[in-house]
């Protein structure tokens, strides 16, 4: 802590990101026609051709991001992937008890493929022509993106704080920019405040939406509450659609707020949850009444907010991390696991 | 040849972050540009080789380092590191409002062409299929349905012969290539239902020759039975989905769950529908069949009337005639796997000319 007091706390600086919804169309679009002309084989090259865009407007003091992998490996994972799913839905179509060896099988690998994912993504990513990289193990893997998820659900949510902070931890300290590890440092408490915040306005509509039901429309309660499930399915998954949202930017927040690397670098994020809820449910309709024509714009409007309201504060002697670990590794598993969650450093 | 181009940038070796002030040459020639780069230290790289420009100011080169520029390189020099291929695509990308409506109306286009090419296309592929893999799919699957709840029939085993006999005589003078299998069970989870599995066999329930009473009745929806089977149905429709999955993956394959969960939505809905065009099909080249061994066609509108009204028997007075007349109005919904009782009665009884 002392040596933080000595160094001037380097200005933070918001992530310039100036893609435009209208260059990305142009993109979109031919990416979504030489996909279908080529009967899903160019998607490959056009994920490469999405991610690049993206990365490639997103700069930090001046610096692009790049994007190194190519269509090839990218299509090698998908073809992969294509065929397990074929065998799979033709399998389990003609024996469905297929499904559970199948399933068993799956969770086995699960962890595994997080981690070719993971380290893919990482690898395949830099900055000032240095590479990310991915540290994550198989144990941890099934850890925390098995178990615990299972864990925070049996404990009907109790148990979720101190399980995100764990998670969101892992995944991030799991992160380097080529040899150096992201660090993390934030309380249990801030996730729980996180969890309660999360929860004031989903509670506050799933109780009037409940009340106005009851009040308007009594016969309901007389014919006993298994007639109400009906409705009360749209209001509860409404319910978990804007908590997850909301706790989740809450957690990117905490996350990225106390996360540094080596002494050099230090992070903000600002995102508001209830603009980022704004942001998805007008995306969802714009997207709707568009018949899709609205997804780039949508996409560039989500990743610019992301953007703005992240920051990055870099010393003026930020030293030069050197890349240990370039070599190539397969696309596969990449497919199977475009794990969401947080973009940090973007 | 042209003249070089000199761009002023940083230069960063392999691995590191750690740039410095660097000029770079570029010499457009026969083939690759030469690319080599004087650094303010005083080295001299020759013979650099590009992988990849990024973001308009970033040049990677093999092995690892790159250089990024003070200001965007010019497009001309961008250019020279494209392969053809890359700058057409490069120019298709380039925005502009017709490009961009004439590209819409492309892929709508597109979309219909695959939608409409689909079914054609599994059947193709269905036709590929060797018949031993299809009959084991079929085995599989009637092993799996006899665990999950067939009993064994209590139909008497001489009117069970008699039935299988007879089905295999209609199949013989319509001249189909597969004979399946008849099989009788006791399914009270399943209702009066026939099922055709890929390849054979044919499973019926004991509920549906108990409610058809007549052999013939039976036999009418035997034959529907055996167009499926005849013309690889369940097989087509496993492709056909399958194939729209995959083409809606691609499609709408962003990153984003909404659109996947409106994508299946459409798939399942499109899957509906090849459904119902399936069982028209069979009904039609069940009724061929039907006529082929020398007995009625009506037969098969019979059954399926008294198939759409079973639900009705137990009904009793205006109830049950109430329940009748919505049975045989009822309308072809989107999600219905079988056309609705007033199209189907419609067309067969088209088809019978009456």
């Amino acid at each position: 802590m002392g040596n933080e007091a000595e160094r001037a706390e380097p200005a933070i600086r918001s992530i310039d990101f100036h893609g435009r919804a209208g260059e990305y169309f142009g993109i979109w679009i031919s990416n979504l026609f030489l996909s279908i002309v080529t009967l899903g084989i160019y998607s490959a090259w056009a994920k490469v051709r999405r991610v690049r865009y993206f990365y490639n407007a997103t700069r930090i003091q001046g610096t692009p991001f790049s994007y190194h992998a190519t269509g090839k490996q990218i299509l090698i994972g998908r073809v992969v992937s294509c065929v397990v799913i074929a065998v799979y839905t033709l399998i389990t179509t003609f024996v469905p008890l297929a499904v559970l060896p199948f399933s068993i099988a799956f969770a086995i690998a699960l962890p595994w493929l997080i981690n070719r994912s993971l380290r893919f993504q990482a690898r395949m990513t830099s900055w000032r022509n240095v590479r990310f990289d991915w540290h994550g193990t198989y144990g941890k893997n099934f850890l925390f993106f098995l178990v615990c998820p299972l864990v925070a659900m049996l404990s009907l949510g109790l148990l979720m704080p101190p399980i995100s902070r764990a998670t969101y931890r892992y995944f991030a300290e799991s992160h380097a920019f080529g040899v150096t590890r992201f660090r993390t440092r934030a309380t249990v408490a801030a996730y729980y405040k996180a969890f309660l915040a999360a929860l004031v306005l989903p509670v506050a509509a799933a109780v009037a939406v409940g009340a106005a039901v009851a009040l308007t429309q009594p016969g309901f309660a007389a014919g006993g509450w298994l007639g109400l499930l009906p409705f009360l399915m749209v209001p509860a998954f409404a319910f978990l659609f804007m908590f997850q949202v909301m706790y989740r930017v809450a957690c990117r927040n905490i996350l990225l707020r106390s996360m540094t690397l080596g002494d050099a670098v230090t992070f903000d994020s600002r995102l508001g949850p209830l603009r980022v809820l704004w942001i998805a449910l007008s995306n969802a309709v714009a997207i709707l009444f568009s018949l899709g024509l609205l997804v780039p714009w949508a996409m560039v409007r989500t990743y610019r907010y992301q953007a703005e309201n992240t920051g990055v504060g870099l010393a003026d002697d930020a030293p030069a991390f050197l890349d240990a670990q370039t070599q190539a590794v397969g696309a596969f598993g990449e497919e199977f696991m475009d794990l969401e969650g947080l973009e940090f450093g973007i | 040849m042209d003249a070089p181009h000199l761009v002023d940038g940083r230069f960063f070796p392999p691995l590191s972050s750690a740039g410095q002030p660097a000029r770079l040459r570029v010499a457009p020639g026969e083939g690759a540009p030469m690319v080599s780069a004087a650094l303010a230290d005083g080295t001299a790289l020759d013979a650099l080789a590009v992988d990849d420009v990024q973001a308009g100011d970033t040049l990677h080169f093999a092995g690892g380092g790159s250089f990024i520029a003070d200001r965007p390189l010019p497009p001309e020099v961008t250019a020279l590191f494209q392969s053809p291929m890359r700058r057409r695509i490069a120019r298709l990308e380039a925005f502009s409002l017709p490009k961009a409506v004439l590209l819409g109306l492309a892929l709508i286009l597109c979309v219909a062409g695959v939608r409409a090419a689909l079914p054609a296309a599994a059947r193709a592929v269905a036709l590929a299929v060797p018949e031993r893999l299809e009959r084991t799919i079929g085995d599989r699957s009637y092993a799996t349905l006899a665990r999950m709840g067939l009993a064994a029939s209590e139909i008497p085993e001489e009117r069970r012969q008699t039935l299988a006999r007879r089905a295999a005589d209609l199949a013989g003078a319509a001249r189909l290539t597969r004979r399946p299998e008849i099989v009788f069970h006791r399914a009270p989870g399943f209702g009066a239902n026939a099922m055709a599995l890929p390849g054979g066999p044919i499973v019926v329930t004991d509920a549906l020759v108990e409610l058809l009473g007549s052999d013939d009745a039976v036999l009418a929806v035997l034959a529907h039975e055996m167009a499926h089977v005849e013309r690889r149905h369940s097989l087509q429709q496993v492709l056909a989905v399958a194939g729209a999955a995959a083409m809606a993956s691609v499609v709408l394959g962003v990153d984003d769950s909404l659109l996947e969960e409106l994508s299946a939505t459409v798939v399942n809905v499109w899957s509906f529908k090849n459904s119902r065009d399936f069982e028209k099909e069979a009904d039609l080249v069940g009724m061929d069949i039907l006529r082929a061994g020398g007995m009625d066609p009506a037969l098969l509108a019979d059954a399926i009337a008294a198939l759409t009204t079973q639900a009705c028997a137990r009904l009793a007075g205006d109830a049950r005639a109430r329940c009748l007349s919505e049975a045989g109005a009822a309308e072809t919904g989107w999600l219905s796997t079988h056309p609705g009782a007033k199209d189907r009665l419609g067309y067969l009884r088209e088809a019978l000319g009456r």
